[in-house]
């Protein structure tokens, strides 16, 4: 006991001198390189994920239109593509995923279960990151046409709507007709995440 | 001596502990803080920033916010494809209450009539589009009766196809009428669809239902289900099971009796509420003395009339557009022999999870009385099921103590987990190895019947029954009794309802008197007028205490003033078998209301059997659907809808705007942004200043 504290007191009273400062700045500086490092690359890391996944998405919905059935895009996932969503005029197309929970979001584009599926007269909702698969909606326009594949076919929607909504105060309503709602974070370019706005395109049956 | 010694190595032993355990936290205390001071402690500082970080980041990427301020309802809490009315404009979820249900229950005889009025009330400021509430029914009702009432306006509801009457109801919806539609989803699960509700508005419907009583040697019995059991339904079947949608039950209960029994009793008694009985000029009134619904068991009322009153035979009967129809009761003489044939025994025990607690409790006990009643000339197996089936020998055994000890070890282990899965118990039981020629083969089959599956269950009694009898008991508060005393009656058996752990001995010492005895066999009514359709028209063994009880329908023509039958049958098996034969003659009555419908309901029940069993669908569907419409008969076929026709215009205009206004269904918005772009830069500046700091130093 006493030899401890002895030692505790020895470290205790050693004056700061030069040598220690530069020990502290050495600290400080592996700390900031370590923690940046981290930050860096888990959004590197997350970015990578939600690009290269659309990549193995694309060949399960290969698979999917081949022989009907539902295909994981890996095997250890929990939800399988539904659709393959295009937007002609801003030249993206991506692959939704059935099932709209963060961790299928971070892959792709998702779908609410409870919504419809295009073709029924009940809404399809499908809901993506606006950082990575949805990035382009804002520059998505009215009249714009929006393609969408399932396995019952292609079906073409036309944009009619675009808002902003506070999603504390409003939900998506799903309605009985067969239109399209997309929805994103709002605004595009924030830093932030956890914000209460949202972007909602809503599309008709063409 | 001995404990003092004991006392001093324990005590040296807790020295020595306490010793070691000092010694140890001092080495601890001390390693700790030498590492401590020797410990790198940048590490920690490093390590405790990744950690404050990394939950950040865990924050940012998969927080989804809250939106507490949208709704009551969270929409994890509801289930798949129900249905909530959402107002688009208030923002809030609405549902019915259903404030109150009344029985009105009329007993006459072996007739009750029953009005069961469920009153809804919609207790927002806005329109609820539509409700929908499931209830159980008690099994063998004719269900002839509809009534809404809004306000002061009371609208009889039309029996209809049940396709044509869901498209009237669906027309009125949208129309913004309301409406009523009454549905039979099992033959004892019915549903009711209401539509267009207005802003606290209160809305009754009222149903009437005839059935008759079951009658035991000793007793009348009156059951009322309270509520519904969840279903086990095994994964390769079609689930379809109705839902209550957007509707709260508040579990009131009024429920009262009017008993006429037609002779003096001995005692009234309800076997699981607390009822207050009052009596004047020979009737008695009985109530519920607690109108709030605490569990669910079934309401069970029994009278037992005094001996030397029971009646041995009663003849009712209604005169109805040409036709007289009856229903007949007989009570078989009792019968003091036993059986000749040895008997092999198999039990089937259901442990799946909804027996759970109390149920399994009493089927062990059950199970447990049966063993110990067993004597070596009987053979025997038990079977235990639940999502699969475990038996306890290959093929039966005789009932010796070794065996019975066997079984009895077997019974101690069950435990209650799992689906209930009878398909492959049932199979067990009927194949050969559980079945002896030359013996009475007994199935003794043990479960609460909360199977989803049920016609398939039948469909496979009827199939390998053979020579073998089912006997059914049915266990726990709220038994499918449908299930129940169906199963029973393909398997040509009988059901027993034990209600209770007190009543497990009462139950089982007469159920196994019903299985030591002879049934009695061929039983044959001759009527002395022609033209007879009767129903059931093969009559089933009769067993110890079990009346016969047919409905028949004569033209009038051929009916006679004093209509007699001979009734008879075969006791005893084989070389040894006794004719019964019984001449009875009846005072003709034609004044009970009911008779007809009880006589088109089990006319019905048994075309449903016919289906059930791969009968032609298209013919008996169309028989069933004529013979429910004339006679005013909710069956799977027909459905009764109430549409209030003239509401005021304004009402009617206010209900579709609100309909309007509906969204079917609403869902959060889910999360936004995935949050890289913050992480990048903070880590970007992070490491720049980490550069910096570099190149200063």
């Amino acid at each position: 006991m006493i030899n401890s504290n002895s030692q505790a007191y020895t470290f205790g009273a050693k004056v700061s001198t030069r040598k220690t400062r530069n020990l502290w700045v050495k600290i400080i500086t592996a700390a900031l390189l370590t923690v940046g490092s981290w930050q860096v690359g888990s959004s590197a890391y997350l970015l990578a994920k939600a690009q290269l996944a659309q990549y193995l998405i694309a060949d399960a919905w290969q698979a999917t239109m081949k022989d009907g059935d539902a295909h994981k895009p890996w095997d250890w996932a929990d939800t399988h593509p539904v659709a393959k969503l295009s937007f002609p005029t801003v030249g993206e197309v991506t692959y939704v995923l059935e099932g709209a929970s963060g961790r299928n979001m971070a892959f792709g584009p998702a779908r609410t279960v409870s919504s419809g599926m295009p073709g029924d007269s009940i809404s399809t909702v499908i809901s993506a990151h606006n950082d990575s698969h949805f990035s382009f909606l804002g520059q998505v326009k009215l009249n714009d046409v929006v393609q969408i594949e399932t396995l019952k076919g292609q079906f073409n929607y036309q944009v009619i709507d675009l808002r902003v909504v506070d999603s504390s105060q409003q939900q998506v309503s799903i309605n009985q007709q067969d239109e399209l709602i997309l929805t994103t974070c709002y605004p595009f370019n924030a830093l932030q995440t956890g914000g209460k706005m949202r972007y909602q395109v809503t599309a008709t049956r063409m | 001596m001995q404990s003092q010694k004991r006392k001093s190595i324990r005590w040296e032993l807790e020295q020595l502990a306490q010793k070691s355990k000092t010694d140890r936290n001092q080495a601890i205390k001390s390693t700790k803080k030498y590492q401590k001071l020797g410990l790198n402690w940048k590490d920690v500082v490093i390590f405790s920033l990744a950690m404050f970080y990394t939950t950040l980041y865990h924050v940012n990427a998969y927080a989804e916010p809250l939106d507490s301020s949208v709704s009551a309802v969270n929409f994890d809490d509801i289930s798949s494809g129900m249905m909530m009315s959402f107002n688009k404009t208030s923002g809030e979820y609405h549902s019915l209450q259903l404030i109150q249900t009344d029985y009105d229950v009329d007993v006459f005889g072996l007739l009750a009539t029953i009005k069961l009025k469920q009153t809804f009330l919609n207790a927002n400021d806005d329109w609820v589009t539509e409700g929908v509430y499931a209830f159980p029914m008690a099994d063998q009702s004719a269900v002839y009766q509809m009534k809404m009432t809004i306000g002061d306006r009371v609208i009889e509801g039309e029996i209809h196809e049940k396709k044509q009457a869901e498209q009237i109801y669906q027309q009125a919806k949208s129309d913004g009428l309301t409406a009523t539609m009454v549905k039979q989803y099992r033959p004892n699960i019915f549903t009711s669809d209401i539509a267009n509700i207005g802003p606290n508005e209160l809305i009754s419907v009222e149903i009437s239902y005839q059935m008759s009583l079951r009658y035991d040697q000793l007793f009348y019995e009156l059951r009322l289900p309270m509520a519904i059991k969840a279903r086990y339904t095994p994964s390769d079947t079609e689930p379809n099971l109705p839902a209550t949608l957007a509707v709260n039950d508040l579990n009131h209960r009024r429920i009262d009796i009017n008993l006429d029994a037609g002779f003096a009793l001995d005692e009234i008694r309800s076997l699981h509420q607390n009822i207050e009985i009052a009596q004047e000029l020979g009737r008695h009134q009985i109530k519920l003395s607690d109108q709030q619904l605490y569990d669910t068991h079934d309401f069970v009322l029994r009278w037992f009339p005094k001996v030397e009153q029971t009646p041995k035979a009663a003849y009712f009967s209604e005169i109805k557009d040409g036709y007289e129809y009856s229903l007949l009761m007989v009570l078989p003489p009792n019968n003091t022999e036993k059986s000749a044939k040895p008997r092999n025994m198999t039990f089937i025990m259901d442990t799946s999870g909804s027996m759970h607690g109390q149920a399994l409790d009493q089927s062990k006990d059950a199970l447990l009385y049966a063993l110990s009643e067993l004597d070596e000339a009987t053979y025997f197996n038990v079977i235990d099921f639940d999502s699969t089936a475990k038996v306890l020998f290959t093929a039966s055994r005789p009932a010796t103590p070794d065996n019975v000890s066997l079984a009895l070890d077997f019974v101690d282990g069950f435990s209650s987990d799992g689906g209930t899965n009878m398909a492959p118990a049932l199979q067990i039981s009927m194949q050969r190895e559980n079945i002896k020629s030359g013996y009475l083969n007994q199935i003794i089959f043990m479960t609460d019947g909360s199977v989803g599956n049920e016609s398939m269950i039948f469909d496979q009694i009827a199939q390998d029954i053979a020579d073998a009898r089912l006997f059914t008991i049915a266990i726990g508060p709220a038994p499918n009794n449908y299930f129940m005393s169906k199963a029973a009656m393909f398997g040509k058996g009988t059901y027993t309802h034990i209600a209770s752990l007190a009543h497990v001995n009462d139950s089982m010492s007469h159920l196994f008197a019903q299985l030591a005895k002879p049934a009695l066999t061929d039983v044959d009514v001759a009527w002395n007028t022609s033209g007879v359709i009767q129903s059931p028209s093969v009559i089933p063994d009769l067993y110890m205490d079990q009346p016969l009880v047919i409905t028949s329908k004569v033209p009038l023509s051929e009916a006679k003033a004093a209509p007699s039958f001979v009734v008879s049958g075969l006791i005893g098996a084989n070389n040894k078998q006794k004719n019964w034969s019984e001449q009875i003659s009846l005072k003709h009555d034609g004044q009970t209301t009911g008779i007809a419908r009880l006589w088109a309901r089990n006319k019905v029940e048994e075309m449903t059997d016919d289906l059930m069993l791969g009968g032609d669908y298209s013919a008996l569907k169309d028989e069933i659907i004529e013979l429910a419409l004339k006679h005013h008969l909710i069956t799977e076929f027909t459905a009764m809808v109430a549409v209030d026709r003239n509401p005021d215009a304004s009402r009617m205009a206010r209900a579709k705007a609100a309909a309007e206004a509906q969204a079917i269904q609403q869902t959060p918005f889910p999360q936004g942004s995935l949050g890289w772009r913050w992480n990048l830069l903070i880590g970007m500046l992070m490491m720049s200043v980490a550069v910096l700091l570099q190149r200063k130093f």
